[in-house]
């Protein structure tokens, strides 16, 4: 019997460290100042996972741009905070959190060499809306590895929206 | 004149209160192909305001500014009459709005610089506009506009895949 109930409680404390959403995609628009990277806005389309509520999430995804060849990310993503009794909560209709983001993420080639750069994100306007989130005006900071140089970019907008 | 201005704000501040209608916040991406000639490549956001005057109608005033490489290094502006092609997307209190809609504007777009003018009329498809005024927000997907250059007379297109209302 004791042992059965030490089951069930560890069981149930392991479920509560699970995401109740925890996988879906992410659709972000960027603009990157760089030597190897090109002037027109990057789509960048990703599949995200999130396995546990405090946890970070894991992307992975293809940066397409009319003007030069697409690149593959792969990179980490962690949420500070999150405020749900914030300022702009007015603002929407449903129940929503206000957090700040961090995330780091490499950038691949398809063709030799294959890392392009090594990227740093700080998203200071980003709303959780449970199975959605969305943040605006994102900065980046990069490490350009084809030039050996420091470059920048902004995130314009980014719609991360959790399937299961 | 200073006087005429100041009457003009303060008339302004009292009447907007008794505008019929709802007023939005809009924010979105902005883009064209690097073809287009009508501004240099960069990544671009749009910021503006939208006014629902009837139940079918609205207006639009947008700004749209440069993000990268050089923030505020291009600045275009516009305008937009919007029509709602399914159903009434702001009617009055005892009609239920519908959710999804489709939306048809007709606008002016130009650049704020002389030295390579670009301006004319557009016509956008909003094929994908979820919510609305009684819902507080509304995002408008992958609206596609034709554009009319006048100066260099050619047409071009231009696209927000993504726009956000959020309405006060």
């Amino acid at each position: 019997m004791k042992r059965l109930v030490v089951t069930l409680t560890l069981l149930l404390l392991t479920l509560t460290l699970f995401a109740a959403w925890w996988g879906g995609y992410r659709v972000a628009f960027d603009g990157l100042v760089g030597d190897s990277f090109v002037d027109n806005e990057y789509l960048s389309l990703e599949v995200t996972l999130r396995p546990f509520k405090r946890g970070p999430s894991l992307q992975t995804g293809v940066l397409v741009n009319l003007a030069g060849p697409p690149q593959w990310s792969v990179g980490l993503f962690q949420h500070l905070f999150v405020w749900t009794d914030h300022p702009l909560a007015p603002l929407f209709r449903r129940a929503s959190g206000y957090s700040i983001g961090i995330g780091s993420d490499l950038l691949f080639n398809f063709s030799l060499p294959l890392l392009s750069g090594v990227r740093l994100t700080v998203e200071p306007l980003l709303f959780d809306f449970s199975d959605k989130r969305i943040a605006l005006l994102g900065v980046h900071i990069l490490w350009d590895v084809t030039s050996a140089q420091w470059g920048w970019g902004l995130r314009l907008f980014e719609i991360t929206h959790y399937l299961f | 004149m200073k006087r005429v201005r100041a009457t003009i704000l303060i008339l302004l501040l009292f009447t907007t209160p008794l505008m019929a209608g709802s007023l939005a916040l809009s924010l979105g991406t902005w883009n064209l192909p690097p073809s287009s000639e009508v501004v240099s490549e960069g990544t671009f956001v749009q910021v503006g305001g939208v006014w629902s005057f009837a139940p079918r109608w609205e207006v639009e005033l947008f700004l749209i500014s440069e993000a990268t490489p050089h923030p505020g290094g291009q600045l275009l502006g516009g305008s937009a009459f919007t029509l709602a092609l399914i159903g009434d997307h702001n009617p009055t209190s005892e009609v239920v709005p519908s959710y999804l809609n489709l939306f048809l504007s007709l606008g002016f777009l130009g650049k704020f610089e002389t030295l390579s003018p670009s301006y004319g009329p557009f016509i956008r498809l909003s094929p994908l506009a979820v919510g609305g005024p009684h819902f507080k927000v509304r995002e408008r997907s992958l609206n596609f506009s034709l554009f009319y250059n006048i100066p260099q007379n050619k047409v071009t297109f231009f696209w927000n895949i993504f726009l956000i209302d959020l309405f006060f």
